[in-house]
């Protein structure tokens, strides 16, 4: 097999010239990511958060409106709105976490690639170097 | 195709942990060996000494230690082959090779140097099989004995135990950086598998070689020859399935020395040349050798630097991978360390409202339950890709194996073919140096020329015996010249000396001489003399026989042309004075044709030899064409009309239109041709006409009376004797003929000499007539009487 050093250089591209400044361009890209992922996490955080506080004292209110201040129903009611407020904040986590997920698969088959490309021009530039000692050996004899 | 930890720099305390295993492995094999070399000889010792082949037979081929090429083996075959030749008892040597059949045992077999050769024959056929190389040594077993066959057996046998303790060695070695291997590229727990089957197949007694283990155990059901076919193969052997014995392949190094006699004549001519051969071959087998040996070594180099290079980058992908499956864990752990917290002050904030959180526990429970089961699955993902990527290790080693394997493969095969190739070489060149050593001691009684000349000849491409025989011949040359030229010299002397007393006899005669050649010569003299008068004489004769045949010459082209103007005057009219003189009757007639239709044409109506047709005629002849004779007629025609003389085409009517119209030379040819009397008629008819005839006569110069007739002949009263004077425009001179009229008879100008009168041409012909000759007007020659033509009856 014929090598070429030059196969994976790309000269049109001056922010992929060579397979390691591609892989930078796309880790910075993915780290963009998933800092703005974060940054709309927290923004959802805090608006589950606050709307929770907020729905809170009207549920305290609308109990003692009717004269329900420390009854079962005020309980229960308090207890379902916590709970669904963790339901909404855990699945806020999980869609954070999946895309984070996302984020690390990504990170992997970059790097991937990017080893794999390294494996190959080993491979050829070795491999090329034995078939042309073994060339020059016949050559020689 | 392992790689030697030698040529990679040192050894790892890994490779030395492996080495010592590998060292007690051998050791336990070795003295698994010794106890099994301690036992069977008992049993071969018996077996032997029992002298029958019914005996079972101990079974040292499926022992490893007891096969080919292993130190025991050969030695203790080659032990029983010789006891068994000396006992004349059936060789145990090789399992294959059966002894004589029991019936040809005792009594009733064959006698003992029959059995004693048969041995000898084997043990021969176990050296060569055993391809120590020393085929000599195998040829003189048959001469030399048991005693140094054994002696022979026990060298090679050592040799061939100190080569398989160097291949152990170095599997060992090879074995202890394939772990090594491993361990440098992290793989800690391939490393251990790796290193635990070799130390299984080592301790199974088997050989790691190449990554893969041979079994070599006692009592194995393998392939009972595979130990025998390794070793074989290991030092360059071709084994031999029908046989189960092993060849050595020649590997060109070294004296090749078959068993195969050649005159020690040849052989001693031709060593020199074969020397020569042998030390090429070996020239030729080390550079290939040597270069085969570094491109193993490049390869070698490129496979270390991929493997260099592929455990770097595999470190630098499994760093990356670990940071980013570690960062993932850290993330989930943060999450669930967040969640936890978040769920006790969620939790403390329902307790402090006095709400029992238990209300909604299993909801919370059912929460957790399902985020754990989505993180679980991301983690289980991410650890099975990483599973996944660090096998591709594995992958990629070997398929770097595989890679420069094969480049190795193609370098041994390549190289392997050249030696061939030049091994073939070798042995044709020591063919042809065989054979040059037979031709040159074959030739040499034939050329002459010593055996060893002649070698260095056939080789140097020089005709020696053609140089001998063209020195032989120069020789016999030069003594023959040589010979010559004394014998030239000889006569050259006998010659002066000759020369010499011839003159000094010739000076004591030379006055008689002298005197008897004056007289001689003057004889000769006056014979010649003599004989340039004879030949004067005769010269004379000739010129006058020439002169006479000139003349005869001369006459016959005379006749010949008197004969030619004969026959030109046949059939035409020679009379000069005729309208149609030198015209042939048929010219005659045409042109009268012609006359008569350019008349008809005109409308004329003449008769014929009338002045008009005679003008008419005398155009034609001067070539003008029938229009314009019918023009003159017309002329003619309108003159008469003019001049009233009536249409009547008289000869006086028409002279005198002619006149008229100053037609004068068509006139006076005309009269030229015309008849005396026809021209009298028509003077007297043109009477008044004299001026005309005046003018006409006039030009001639001659005198003529005014009015009255013309000189001539006095007027007698008859005018049939008037004559007119010659010259005059009526009597025209026309050249005389040429020819002379004797007795009645014309002689053209050929019958007399020229320039004669003819008064003297007739005195010469009648002189001829009288000297009897007759002149022939065929040959227009002069002849005899008898001699001349006779015309035809």
């Amino acid at each position: 097999m014929a090598f070429d050093p030059y196969a994976k250089q790309n000269v049109a591209d001056p922010y992929g010239t060579s397979p390691s400044q591609r892989l930078s361009t796309a880790l910075t890209g993915l780290s963009m990511q998933e800092k703005g992922l974060r940054r709309q996490d927290q923004r959802s955080r805090f608006d589950l958060a606050k709307a929770y506080k907020k729905r809170t004292p009207q549920i305290e209110a609308n109990f003692a409106q009717r004269g329900l201040q420390d009854s079962g129903m005020r309980n229960l009611a308090l207890a379902e709105s916590a709970s669904g407020f963790e339901r909404q904040r855990t699945e806020q986590q999980s869609g954070l976490d999946a895309a984070l997920f996302n984020l690390v698969a990504q990170r992997m088959g970059l790097y991937g690639g990017y080893a794999g490309s390294r494996f190959e021009d080993a491979l050829g530039a070795t491999s090329s170097r034995a078939e042309t000692a073994a060339r020059i050996r016949e050559a020689m004899a | 195709m392992g790689m030697d930890p030698g040529q990679r720099g040192g050894t790892s305390s890994a490779a030395a942990v492996a080495k010592a295993k590998a060292k007690a492995a051998g050791a336990a094999r070795r003295k698994r060996a010794q106890d099994l070399r301690a036992a069977p000889p008992a049993a071969v010792d018996g077996w032997a000494a029992q002298g029958t082949p019914a005996s079972p037979r101990p079974q040292f081929d499926n022992i490893p230690e007891f096969q080919w090429g292993v130190d025991v083996a050969g030695e203790r075959a080659i032990q029983d082959a010789l006891s068994a030749a000396q006992a004349n008892t059936p060789s145990p040597w090789g399992p294959n090779q059966q002894g004589p059949a029991p019936s040809s045992f005792g009594a009733g077999g064959p006698d003992a140097e029959t059995v004693f050769n048969d041995e000898m024959a084997a043990i021969q056929a176990a050296f060569a099989a055993r391809g120590d190389g020393s085929g000599a040594g195998g040829a003189d077993l048959g001469d030399g004995g048991a005693a140094a066959a054994a002696a022979a057996a026990a060298a090679a046998a050592k040799a061939e135990a100190a080569a398989a303790a160097k291949a152990e060695a170095e599997a060992e070695a090879a074995a202890a950086a394939e772990v090594e291997r491993l361990r440098l590229a992290g793989l800690e727990a391939e490393a251990a598998a790796l290193e635990a089957r070799q130390q299984e197949c080592i301790v199974g007694g088997g050989t790691w070689e190449n990554g893969q283990c041979t079994p070599g155990g006692v009592g194995e059901e393998t392939d009972p020859f595979a130990a025998q076919k390794q070793a074989c193969a290991q030092n360059n052997g071709m084994w031999n399935s029908a046989t189960n014995t092993c060849t050595p392949i020649f590997d060109g190094a070294g004296a090749f020395d078959p068993n195969v006699g050649v005159d020690p004549a040849i052989e001693q001519q031709a060593a020199d040349q074969i020397s020569i051969v042998e030390k090429t071959l070996q020239t030729k087998n080390r550079s290939i050798q040597q270069a085969l040996q570094a491109g193993l070594l490049s390869i070698s180099d490129a496979q270390t630097a991929w493997d260099e290079a592929r455990n770097e980058i595999y470190q630098d992908f499994l760093t990356e991978q670990g940071v980013l499956t570690g960062a993932f864990d850290t993330e989930q752990e943060e999450t669930a360390s967040r969640r936890t917290t978040d769920r006790a002050a969620l939790l403390q904030t329902l307790n402090a409202a006095g709400v029992d959180s238990g209300l909604v526990g299993d909801e919370l429970a059912m929460i957790d339950e399902m985020y754990r089961g989505g993180a679980t699955e991301q983690k289980d993902y991410l650890d099975a890709m990483s599973r996944i990527g660090e096998m591709s290790n594995a992958d990629r080693r070997m398929m770097g194996e595989g890679i420069f394997g094969g480049y190795e493969q193609n370098l041994r095969s390549g190289m392997r073919d050249l030696g061939l190739a030049t091994n073939f070489e070798g042995a044709d060149e020591s063919q042809l140096a065989r054979e040059r050593g037979l031709q040159a001691l074959g030739m040499s009684d034939f050329t002459g020329v010593d055996p060893e000349t002649l070698y260095a000849a056939l080789y140097a491409g020089v005709d020696v015996p053609g140089m001998a025989y063209g020195t032989s011949e120069r020789e016999a040359g030069q003594e023959w010249a040589s010979g010559e030229s004394a014998l030239d010299r000889a006569l050259a002397t006998d010659k002066f000396d000759e020369s010499v007393r011839q003159f000094n006899w010739l000076g004591g005669r030379q006055d008689a001489a002298t005197r008897t050649g004056i007289s001689q010569w003057n004889k000769e003299f006056a014979r010649e003399g003599s004989q340039y008068d004879t030949a004067q004489a005769q010269y004379q004769d000739a010129l006058d026989l020439e002169a006479g045949q000139y003349a005869t010459g001369r006459e016959d082209i005379a006749a010949a042309l008197g004969l030619e103007a004969e026959r030109f005057e046949l059939g035409r009219e020679m009379d000069p004075a005729s309208e149609f003189a030198g015209m042939t009757t048929a010219q005659q007639r045409e042109h009268q044709r012609l006359t008569a239709k350019a008349l008809a044409s005109a409308g004329a109506d003449v008769k014929a030899g009338s002045l008009l047709s005679q003008v008419a005629s005398v155009m034609l002849l001067e070539g003008r064409e029938p229009s314009e004779v019918r023009m003159m007629m017309d002329k003619v025609d309108g003159y008469l009309a003019d001049t009233m003389r009536s249409d009547d085409l008289s000869d006086e009517n028409v002279l005198a239109a002619l006149m008229a119209l100053e037609q004068t030379p068509i006139i006076m040819q005309v009269l030229g041709l015309m008849e005396s009397d026809q021209m009298l008629d028509l003077i007297d008819t043109m009477d008044g006409t004299e001026a005309i005839v005046q003018d006409a006569v006039s030009t001639t110069g001659s005198a003529e009376p005014v009015g009255g007739a013309w000189t001539g002949t006095p007027d007698t009263g008859d005018p049939w004797d008037y004559k007119e004077p010659g010259g005059s425009w009526l009597t025209p001179n026309w050249p005389d003929s040429n020819k002379v009229t004797v007795y009645g008879e014309k002689y053209s100008p050929q019958a007399w000499p020229e320039g004669l009168t003819k008064a003297q041409a007739e005195q010469h012909i009648k002189r001829q007539l009288t000297a009897g000759l007759e002149w022939e007007r065929m040959s227009q020659t002069w002849k005899r009487a008898d001699q001349a033509l006779q015309p035809r009856s």
